[in-house]
C-alpha cells in the first residue's frame, strides 16, 4: 500500500511541557489508523500539526513523498478535518454551515448543493438540514461537525475524538460512517481514548502516552504482546491479603492488590478459578465480583504503559 | 474571500447584542446627552443634537474595534473560524475578512444612524455628506484593523476588549466626542491633537459648518497609513494556532 503521510521525529513543546516527544509513523492509503491514548497523551497536538494549523518544533512530515509544507494547498484540499471541539456556526442552518465550509474547497453551485446535502444525508441530518445547530443535541452537533469536515469528499480524513460525550445512537452512527468511508477507500486517521471504538474500526493502532508512541500494530499484533495469559480482576472487601499464596496455584502469575482490587494473570487454558476462590475463602476475604479479561486492548494498554487508559 | 466576508458579515448581523449595540445604543446616547447638555450648545448654528449626533457617529466608528475583535475571536465562533484555516485558504484572508466585514457592517449602520439622527433631531451633516462619510469610513476601517490587530497581538478577545475599551474611551475623550477638550484645560486640548478621533471630529465640524475640507485629505491619509500599519502587524503576528 502507498504511503499517504510519513512523519519522522515529530516534536512539540508548550513552554516547559513536552507534548510530543519525537514520534514517527506512517499513514497508508485506505487504512483506518487509530491513535489510542488517554487525555493529555499528545493526540490532539499531533492532529493539529497534521492539520497544518500548529507548527512543529522539530520533525519532518511528508505528504505523498513531498514535504507537506511545499504542497500545503494541495494537501489541505485533499484533507478533511473533524476537530474535537465543535467547529460550526450555531446561528445558521445545518445546510448553510456545510455549504459554507465546502465552498472553501472550491465547490460551487449545484455541485456544492449536492455535496452538502449528500454529507448531511450520510450523517443522518438531512431531515433537520434547515434547522439551526443551536437547537441540536450534542450528538447531532457532532454529526454536523463531521458533515462540515467531509462534504468536499477528501481522500484523507482526520477525526479527533469525534464521539466524546455523545449518546450511543450518535456514536453508532459515527462509527458506521467511518466504516463506510473505509469501504470507499478513504484514508482515516482517528484518535480516541475509547478502546471499544478503536477495536471496532481500526486497521492499525498507535498507542500513545505522555507524548511517546508505545506501540504500533494491528489489534492482533498488539494483543500478541500479552502472551498466553488472561487476567482475573477481583473486587474484594478491603483487608489484609497475602498475595504470595496465590503463586502456589497452577498457572498464576503477576498477582497485585490495591484498594480492594486483586488482579492476577493466569496462563490461558489452565483452569485455576476454583483454586483462586478457595484461597480467598481460606484467607477469609469476602469476594464481591470477579471479572476475567482475555486479550482486550485495555489489557494491552495496561501491559505496555503500566497504567489503565482511563486513569 | 468574498464568501468569507459574507459569512462574517452575516455572523455579526445575527448577533443581537452587537446589532443593538451598534443601533439602539447610539440613539440612546444622543437622546440622553442631548437632554443633559441642552443648555450648553443650543444655538442657531449648532444645536446640542448636531454636536452629539456627529460626535456619536464618530464614537461608533471608533468603537467598532470592539465588534471587530468579537467577529475575529469571540468564543462561540472561534472554532468555526478556525475551520476556515483547515481549508486551502490563505491565512491573511481570515483576519482581513473580519476587518472588511465589520467595516461594511459599521458603515451600513452609520449610514442608517445618520438618516435617523437627521429625521429625529434634524442633525446637520452639511452639504458634503459623502465627504463626511469618507472621513468616517477611514476612521472606521482603522478601528476595525486596530481591533483585529489587538487580538493578533494578545491572542485573546477578552483581553483585547478590556484594553481596547479603555483606549477607545481615552481617544474619544481626547477627541472631544462627549465635550470639547478645552473643557479640561489648554494642556489637555493640545494633547488631544494626538488622537485620530480629534482630527476626525475637527475635520467633520469644519467641513459641515465652514465648508472647509482642508482637514479631510490629511486625516484620511494618516488614518490610511495607520490602517495599513495595523494590517501589517496582523500579517506578521497572526497564526492559525492563535485560535486553539
Amino acid at each position: 500500500m502507498k504511503k499517504v503521510l510519513s512523519i519522522r521525529n515529530l516534536q512539540k513543546s508548550y513552554k516547559e511541557k513536552k507534548a510530543v516527544k519525537g514520534i514517527s509513523f506512517d499513514v497508508f492509503e485506505e487504512e483506518v489508523l487509530c491513535f489510542l491514548g488517554p487525555n493529555g497523551a499528545g493526540k490532539t497536538t499531533t492532529i493539529n500539526i497534521l492539520a497544518g494549523i500548529l507548527n512543529e518544533d522539530h520533525g519532518e512530515i511528508s505528504y505523498r513523498g513531498e514535504p507537506f509544507k511545499n504542497v500545503l494547498r494541495k494537501y489541505k484540499s485533499e484533507l478533511g478535518i473533524v476537530p474535537q471541539d465543535m467547529a460550526i456556526y450555531e446561528e445558521i442552518s445545518a445546510l448553510n454551515n456545510v455549504k459554507f465550509f465546502a465552498s472553501l474547497y472550491g465547490l460551487k453551485g449545484e455541485a456544492l448543493e449536492t455535496a452538502a446535502l449528500d454529507a448531511l444525508k450520510r450523517v443522518g441530518l438531512y431531515n433537520v438540514r434547515k434547522d439551526k445547530p443551536k437547537t441540536f443535541s450534542g450528538g447531532m452537533k457532532r454529526r454536523l461537525n463531521i458533515a462540515c469536515g467531509v462534504a468536499h469528499k477528501p481522500s484523507l480524513v482526520i477525526f479527533d475524538e469525534p464521539t466524546v460525550g455523545i449518546d450511543p445512537q450518535s456514536r453508532n452512527h459515527i462509527l458506521s460512517y467511518i466504516k463506510s468511508l473505509k469501504e470507499e477507500g478513504v484514508t482515516v486517521v482517528y484518535t480516541s481514548h475509547y478502546m471499544e471504538e478503536v477495536e471496532e474500526i481500526s486497521t492499525r493502532i498507535i498507542i500513545i502516552d505522555y507524548g511517546e508512541i508505545i506501540a504500533i500494530g494491528t489489534k492482533e499484533e498488539l494483543k500478541e504482546t500479552l502472551g498466553d495469559t488472561d487476567r482475573y480482576t477481583i473486587d474484594v472487601d478491603n483487608g489484609r491479603i497475602d498475595t504470595e499464596k496465590f503463586y502456589a496455584i497452577d498457572g498464576i502469575k503477576d498477582v497485585a492488590y490495591k484498594d480492594g482490587k486483586l488482579s492476577m494473570d493466569v496462563i490461558r487454558g489452565v483452569d485455576s478459578l476454583d483454586k483462586v476462590v478457595a484461597e480467598l475463602i481460606d484467607q477469609d476475604i469476602k469476594l464481591n465480583s470477579l471479572n476475567k479479561e482475555s486479550d482486550t486492548l485495555e489489557r494491552v494498554f495496561l501491559n505496555l504503559t503500566g497504567h489503565s487508559l482511563r486513569a | 474571500m468574498l464568501s468569507i466576508i459574507k459569512r462574517d458579515l452575516i455572523n455579526v448581523c445575527l448577533n443581537p447584542a452587537l446589532l443593538l449595540y451598534q443601533t439602539l445604543f447610539p440613539l440612546l446616547m444622543v437622546l440622553v446627552l442631548g437632554l443633559m447638555n441642552r443648555n450648553l450648545y443650543d444655538s442657531d448654528l449648532l444645536s446640542v443634537h448636531d454636536y452629539y449626533g456627529i460626535g456619536i457617529i464618530i464614537y461608533m466608528a471608533v468603537n467598532i474595534a470592539i465588534i471587530a475583535t468579537n467577529s475575529f475571536m469571540e468564543v462561540s465562533i472561534k472554532n468555526a473560524n478556525l475551520r476556515i484555516g483547515y481549508a486551502p485558504v490563505a491565512t491573511y484572508k481570515i483576519y482581513l475578512s473580519k476587518i472588511l466585514a465589520t467595516f461594511v457592517f459599521c458603515m451600513l449602520s452609520l449610514f442608517a444612524l445618520s438618516g435617523i439622527f437627521h429625521l429625529l433631531w434634524g442633525v446637520n451633516f452639511g452639504d458634503s455628506f459623502l465627504l463626511f462619510m469618507l472621513l468616517i469610513a477611514s476612521l472606521a476601517l482603522f478601528s476595525c484593523s486596530l481591533g483585529v490587530m489587538f487580538c493578533c497581538l494578545l491572542k485573546s478577545e477578552e483581553t483585547a476588549n478590556k484594553i481596547l475599551g479603555l483606549l477607545i474611551l481615552f481617544l474619544s475623550l481626547l477627541g472631544g466626542v462627549f465635550f470639547h477638550p478645552r473643557a479640561l484645560g489648554d494642556g489637555f486640548a493640545q494633547f488631544s491633537a494626538l488622537s485620530p478621533v480629534r482630527w476626525t471630529m475637527e475635520g467633520a465640524l469644519r467641513l459641515i459648518y465652514d465648508s472647509d475640507a482642508a482637514y479631510i485629505a490629511p486625516a484620511i491619509a494618516i488614518l490610511s497609513v495607520l490602517t495599513l500599519a495595523a494590517i501589517l502587524v496582523c500579517q506578521k503576528t497572526f497564526k492559525l494556532e492563535d485560535y486553539l
